[in-house]
């Protein structure tokens, strides 16, 4: 492996001139690097409570500290009823506000005099408590952390408080560029029947009580869909203590479910939508359509092609539009991968007067990875990167709390990590060439453009990369 | 920088726990470089992080910018290294890499698996040694593009974006080189010439103007046969001169106003505090954790909290070499008038100018930055990063046992005394950021 990378890496520099080095000792080629470190990633003890709440240890001990996650599967966004979009993480913002009769400001008090870093947040497929605190205080800390699960008081004037939070916070979204195009997009992707076409409103926000928070918890948080990731000085000889902090936990009611459909919506001919932000410097753009679930077959071969097209500093779109052409600070593509397909993305912020010609790069660079060859060097490197790199995944104990959490989320087996570095090193340029026409669609894709529609509307309907609708901001914040 | 600019440190300076130091060792070249080797072997993995001691604040007046402007070139190639080539070596060996300014350094680094050190330390130095051999006018309007658009992206086209800039300007005098923001002007960015990068190279990119740290799982007397073969034979270079304007006290409480397409009213509130590691530098970070730091904090609680007139607030001291700054922010509620917040954060220093925190309030804030301290220790960036700002700021890179002392030891008393010192009845810039056709949300003098 080692002599096949420094053969790569002469063929990279076969083109650059080389002077004369000022010392004879100095080289003017890059040193020939030895084997890379062999990848280790770690085993967690698992355990499961009487109650079904799953327990994984991960053994840590170089710093004393512990990272706990807390997910729970099936209490996140995809669960939100349709016409309350935010409940799910409204609920998990409630949790330490109060719980098992302490208030708001006296857990967040104990918490502070341990040192201790507790956050709750709901994503799409679960949500997720974390822990970060020094090993010392962390039986102490645990003991928060169950509370603020287990047992949620949801008290109404926080409640009403921290509502009014979020309305402010959406009423101030229509500043931000970059959310009006994040909302325009996923609803114009996926459309109000699909959960991830939907976001929070004002109006919404404003009916959120004590008592839809309260059944949301109740129902969507159950120990049996739900996993505590310990990772640091820890061992499984703290299970009593996890069995005492979450042993009485139990739901009630049935889990909720998605309402809608998670199908993938059809996309028809590529449309851009026009979005006026008058005077803005930049305009936001953003390209795309539905793209593929966690559990794809084709997980590998989609990292690198993303590597490639938009997911790493050399990408073809970042050369492309940044160190290329200098129409923006940078240029990305993702796949957010969900339990069902979440968009893939492309993605930058490009100076207003180059609006249209930052169009024609991104679908020339969409196209072009459908349709000409791969070169082997350009593949190799993107291989390289994600797989070499793969082992600064695990360095703290907050990284490896969330590879886990992650993996827990999509019911996908620790052996995974094992598999990552060959299942990366094993992709081939037809592979790539395979998924770059399976998953990136520029003829099916919805074109989100926030900017100076003076500015910028002529040139980009003289493009006929499809009809142009222009679209008022509060369509998508409101 | 190269691909995010931090204008400034907004947390308070990192607490050592006693447990928890930074082993290393340190040796240098003849030609004046200055390297720090951390081994730490836990996992396999490593950082190369170098400090140019060179920042915004080494500028002049009509070429504002040009320090983090010189940095995206210096990802441009060398003498061996053909553009782009820097960045795709490093991602074929799969390390991640990237660069930031600030008013008094400029740093750059890569994090690697351990293998891959010789590469990032023979970049490394070639772009030390031989970067203008390869320098191209084109290369430079590349990234005079690319920081002119991330000067759209992170400052123009961001609500509450042009705050540090306008507050600049006030604190500080023209011709004092804080008195502008690293990022600089759309004109200066402009005028910047090929010339300006050769003169700047030849002042501050030579190897007595490092140090070079070397975090991770790595060998110190592997680093040391590394380093003297790609660095050696570089020449030292002049001594540098280092900025020292005198950074006066604000002249008056001045207010000022700014209408921006915001929805929240803003408002920011800026004292002169003291320059980084100095005598009050610790309590004053503390000061800004009692103001806003949790849930309980005086002006959280007072603000967000009961009566929710507030969105958020943030307090934090920002101290640097020439001289520093206590800021606070608070972000009202809508048609929040600023006047009101504004009597609530003097009324809460004047509180603690008068009344000592109690002993609590001000353990929970030590606690928590000793979990952040350690926190911190968990990257061998992070590590390498903060060995190079002791060895800066402190001149001593095995400083973090006394910056772990120097919060130990603070007591309530000496919170009570530098809100004294710094803030109460010291003049200070008042800056509102109001909706547009709204200027009577402002806070203004005696309303």
């Amino acid at each position: 492996m080692n002599r096949t990378r420094a053969a790569a890496l002469g063929a990279l520099l076969a083109a650059v001139p080389v002077a004369g080095a000022a010392q004879d000792s100095y080289p003017t080629t890059p040193p020939r690097l030895g084997p890379a470190p062999a990848v280790n990633p770690p085993v967690p003890v698992q355990r499961t409570l009487a109650n079904g709440m799953k327990v994984m240890f991960v053994r840590q001990p170089e710093l004393p500290v512990v990272s706990a996650a807390l997910v729970i599967r099936g209490a996140g966004t995809t669960q939100d009823p349709a016409a309350l979009p935010g409940l799910a993480s409204f609920t998990a913002s409630m949790l330490d506000e109060g719980a098992a009769g302490k208030s708001s400001l006296q857990i967040a008090d104990a918490l502070d005099l341990l040192g201790a870093n507790l956050s709750t947040s709901a994503a799409w497929d679960a949500a997720y408590v974390n822990l970060y605190v020094l090993r010392k205080n962390f039986p102490a800390a645990l003991r928060i952390m169950s509370d603020v699960v287990v047992r949620p008081d949801f008290p109404v004037n926080e409640v009403q408080r921290v509502r009014d939070e979020r309305v402010t916070s959406l009423t101030r979204a229509k500043d931000e560029p970059q959310a009006i195009a994040a909302n325009a997009f996923s609803s114009l992707v996926y459309g109000a029947q699909h959960p991830y076409g939907r976001f929070a409103t004002v109006e919404g926000t404003r009916t959120l009580d004590r008592a839809r928070v309260q059944a949301f918890h109740g129902a969507a948080y159950r120990p049996e869909n739900a996993t505590l990731i310990l990772v640091g000085d820890v061992d499984a000889a703290l299970q009593a203590q996890v069995e005492q902090a979450f042993g009485a936990w139990r739901a009630t009611g049935t889990a909720p479910a998605a309402e809608g459909s998670l199908a993938d919506p059809q996309i028809g001919a590529t449309t851009i939508y026009l979005v006026d932000k008058p005077g803005a410097a930049q305009s936001e753009i953003r390209i795309g359509h539905p793209g593929v679930r966690r559990n794809t077959p084709d997980f590998f071969a989609l990292q690198v092609l993303n590597t490639m097209l938009g997911g790493s500093f050399t990408s073809r779109l970042n050369t492309n539009l940044r160190e290329t052409h200098a129409w923006t600070y940078g240029a990305q593509s993702s796949f957010s991968m969900r339990q069902a397909a979440g968009p893939f993305t492309e993605q930058a912020g490009v100076v207003t007067a180059k609006t249209d010609s930052a169009l024609v790069e991104f679908f020339s660079e969409l196209n072009r990875i459908r349709t000409q060859p791969i070169p082997a060097e350009e593949l190799e490197k993107a291989k390289r990167y994600v797989a070499l790199g793969f082992p600064g995944d695990f360095e703290t104990t907050q990284d490896v709390a969330a590879r886990f959490s992650n993996l827990v989320t999509y019911g996908i087996e620790p052996s995974f990590f094992g598999s990552y570095v060959p299942g990366i090193m094993g992709v081939t340029a037809d592979d790539v060439k395979r998924v770059a026409n399976q998953y990136v669609r520029p003829g099916n894709s919805v074109v989100v453009v926030v900017g100076d529609r003076a500015t910028i509307e002529a040139g980009i309907r003289a493009l006929n990369l499809g009809p142009v609708q222009v679209k008022e901001a509060g369509e998508f914040v409101r | 920088m190269k691909r995010l600019v931090v204008p400034l440190l907004l947390l308070a300076a990192p607490l050592a726990a006693q447990e928890v130091s930074i082993p290393h060792s340190t040796f240098t070249l003849p030609n004046g470089l200055k390297v720090i080797v951390a081994e730490d072997h836990s996992t396999p993995v490593a950082a190369v992080n170098i400090w140019y001691k060179v920042g915004s604040g080494y500028e002049r007046p009509g070429r504002t910018g040009f320090a983090h402007l010189f940095e995206h070139v210096m990802f441009m190639g060398s003498r061996n290294v053909g553009q782009g080539v820097f960045d795709n070596l490093l991602e074929g060996a799969g390390a991640s890499n990237n660069g930031s300014t600030n008013t008094d350094r400029t740093n750059y680094y890569e994090i690697l698996p351990s293998n891959a050190v010789p590469l990032a330390l023979w970049l490394e130095a070639d772009r030390m040694g031989t970067l203008l051999d390869s320098l191209t006018q084109q290369k430079l309007d590349v990234q005079r593009g690319v920081v002119q658009n991330e000067r759209r992206q992170r400052y123009e086209n961001q609500p509450y974006g042009l705050m540090w800039e306008i507050a600049y300007e006030a604190l500080y005098p023209a011709g004092h080189p804080y008195h502008w923001t690293t990022i600089g002007s759309m004109a200066d960015l402009n005028a910047a010439s090929l010339d300006d990068v050769k003169g700047f190279f030849r002042s501050y990119y030579t190897p007595n103007n490092a140090v070079l740290t070397v975090a991770g799982d790595v060998r110190t007397a592997d680093v040391r046969r590394w380093v003297e073969q790609y660095f050696g034979w570089i020449p030292r270079g002049p001594a540098v001169t280092r900025p020292t304007p005198s950074s006066p006290p604000i002249p008056a409480t001045r207010y000022i106003t700014k209408e921006d397409r915001v929805t929240l009213p803003q408002l920011t509130m800026v004292w002169r505090s003291a320059t980084r590691f100095s005598r009050d530098d610790a309590a004053l970070g503390a000061l800004a954790q009692i103001l806003t730091g949790g849930k309980s904090s005086r002006l959280y609680k007072r603000l967000v909290y009961e009566r929710q007139v507030a969105q958020s607030t943030n307090a934090f001291n920002d101290p640097n070499l020439l001289s520093g700054d206590f800021w606070v922010i608070v972000r009202g509620k809508p048609g929040t008038q600023l006047d009101s917040l504004e009597a609530a954060v003097m009324e809460e220093i004047a509180r603690l100018a008068a009344t000592p925190p109690s002993a609590v309030e001000l353990q929970r804030v030590k606690n928590g930055i000793e979990t952040a301290f350690v926190s911190n220790l968990e990257t061998v960036q992070n590590k390498a990063d903060q060995l190079n700002d002791y060895d800066y700021f402190a001149g001593d890179p095995g400083f973090a046992a006394r910056d772990l002392a120097r919060y130990r030891a603070l007591t309530p008393a000496d919170i009570q005394r530098v809100a004294r010192e710094y803030l109460q009845g010291k003049n200070h810039i008042v800056l509102s950021f109001v909706p547009q056709g709204k200027p009577e949300l402002a806070a203004t003098e005696n309303r």
